[in-house]
């Protein structure tokens, strides 16, 4: 039997968005009362709605390409599809504290435990709990863990394709004061993927799956806002 | 297992359909101005983004019931279940009919006996009409296309479908809606099936059965969303 699960954020006005990225705006562009007028009134079908949408390509629930960290890599319309609907496993590191590094013990306990193990070409998913603990409060932007550089380097060397986490970064907000982002540098390194602001991974940490999070065909795009899901076989 | 990308390219100046909101794209960090911002371990580096403005119906979309029907209980895109987004399909050949052209119960019967497929409860159902290859992106794109009637699209609604999708930028016939007369969209919101429109590259399903993903972004209150559109065909 396949299950579904829904691994994205919402999308909003005034929802969170990384700092110095664009804010997210969305408005009613056509509403059924205005189109109303433009139809015959002897149709039965006589209006719609549209929303107009401003946001950053790395604002919600996102992809990165590998042009966002490196001006020769691929923009996001030229990266293999395959890359974005892969087998994942998914690691519970919800017990790394907010102001600590995911080091590579973390990862190899967290795959003992779930007795899994990574192979070339998977996406690999860390649960670190903050979206389900800090969502809508200030700590979300500005206090998670992220990867260290012996761990981020380590799931570099396993050919993983795909890195994604329930937090604004791969990388713990200290980055932001230090500049020192690991994962962003193993992932520029061996052209991998970044997936930013997922949901729900405790809803699938400690299993294999496939994992879908096809981007938009944006040309020449840095990334692209996703809707990302999990498809289990269960 | 094959993927195969059915998604027209977003851009500056793409077509979008009368009425709705205009693509822009625009860079909002660029490589030469965030230099220097990220500290590596062999030098420093940048990064760049892009800020996007579109309409939630402008390149290829899906279509939430809200958009064709604001009565009570009509779906937004973010209350429809991920579940219909990615289901069985079939993809059918009409690239015969003829330019503003109508599809009706004939055509679809058609259709499904020369690829031998049947349509099933649930499924998504593609209309290959050849549109897109004809005019992309002349203006006979957004005017000319073929499309389904009411019985046609009646009929597709009785099996169960429940999401219809096209190579052109609506499944109405612009023979139909050049005078604001949309018969499919009417079935599709007394019925609450979706609508995809935009597609492409549908000639390389055609006449063949496999499962369609086309999600959309998760937009509070959305009539409609983007989507990057695959067919996942068995090998």
């Amino acid at each position: 039997m396949v299950k579904l699960v829904d691994l994205s954020q919402e999308i909003y006005q005034g929802m969170p968005v990384y700092p110095g990225h664009l804010k997210t705006v969305l408005w009613y562009h056509n509403t059924h009362e205005e189109t109303r007028a433009s139809f015959p009134d002897e149709y039965p079908f006589r209006s719609y709605a549209s929303m107009g949408m401003l946001m950053s390509d790395h604002g919600p629930t996102h992809v990165d390409s590998i042009f966002h960290i490196r001006p020769d890599g691929e923009t996001i319309d030229k990266l293999p599809l395959e890359m974005f609907y892969t087998e994942a496993v998914c690691l519970d590191v919800s017990h790394v504290p907010a102001d600590k590094f995911i080091t590579l013990k973390d990862i190899k306990d967290a795959l003992a435990k779930h007795k899994l193990t990574v192979k070339k070409g998977d996406t690999v998913l860390l649960y670190t709990g903050h979206y389900n603990k800090k969502y809508g409060t200030k700590d979300w932007l500005f206090n998670y863990t992220g990867l260290d550089m012996e761990a981020a380097k380590w799931l570099g060397d396993q050919g993983v394709v795909n890195i994604g986490e329930d937090a604004p970064s791969t990388d713990s907000s200290q980055a932001m004061k230090t500049r020192f982002y690991p994962g962003h540098i193993v992932c520029r390194e061996k052209r991998i993927l970044n997936t930013e602001n997922l949901a729900n991974l405790d809803k699938v940490a400690g299993k294999r799956f496939i994992y879908a999070g096809l981007p938009l065909k944006i040309k020449g795009g840095t990334g692209s806002p996703i809707r990302a899901i999990a498809i289990l076989n269960e | 297992m094959k993927v195969i990308d059915l998604t027209q390219e977003i851009y500056n100046g793409m077509p979008v359909f009368p009425g709705h909101l205009r693509t822009v794209v625009f860079p909002f960090h660029t490589h030469e101005e965030t230099m220097g911002s990220v500290r590596g371990e062999k030098g420093d580096f940048s990064y760049t983004t892009f800020g996007l403005l579109l309409s939630d119906h402008g390149p290829t979309h899906v279509d939430s019931i809200w958009h064709i029907s604001n009565k009570p209980g009509s779906k937004k895109i973010d209350e429809i279940p991920v579940e219909n987004f990615l289901t069985g399909a079939v993809c059918l050949d009409f690239t015969n009919i003829k330019p503003k052209g109508i599809i009706s119960v004939k055509e679809l019967e058609s259709a499904l006996g020369k690829a031998k497929l049947d349509v099933r409860k649930g499924d998504t159902l593609l209309l290959y009409t050849g549109h897109y290859d004809r005019t992309y992106p002349k203006k006979e794109y957004l005017t000319e296309n073929p499309g389904l009637d009411h019985d046609g699209t009646v009929w597709l609604a009785e099996r169960g479908v429940i999401n219809i999708g096209i190579d052109a930028s609506t499944i109405d016939s612009c023979g139909n809606t050049a005078n604001k007369f949309f018969p499919a969209h009417q079935v599709c919101a007394e019925y609450a099936i979706m609508n995809t429109e935009n597609l492409c590259n549908l000639g390389r399903v055609s006449g063949k059965r496999f499962t369609y993903v086309g999600l959309p972004l998760k937009i509070r209150g959305g009539t409609g969303s983007p989507i990057r559109a695959v067919a996942l065909l068995d090998q």
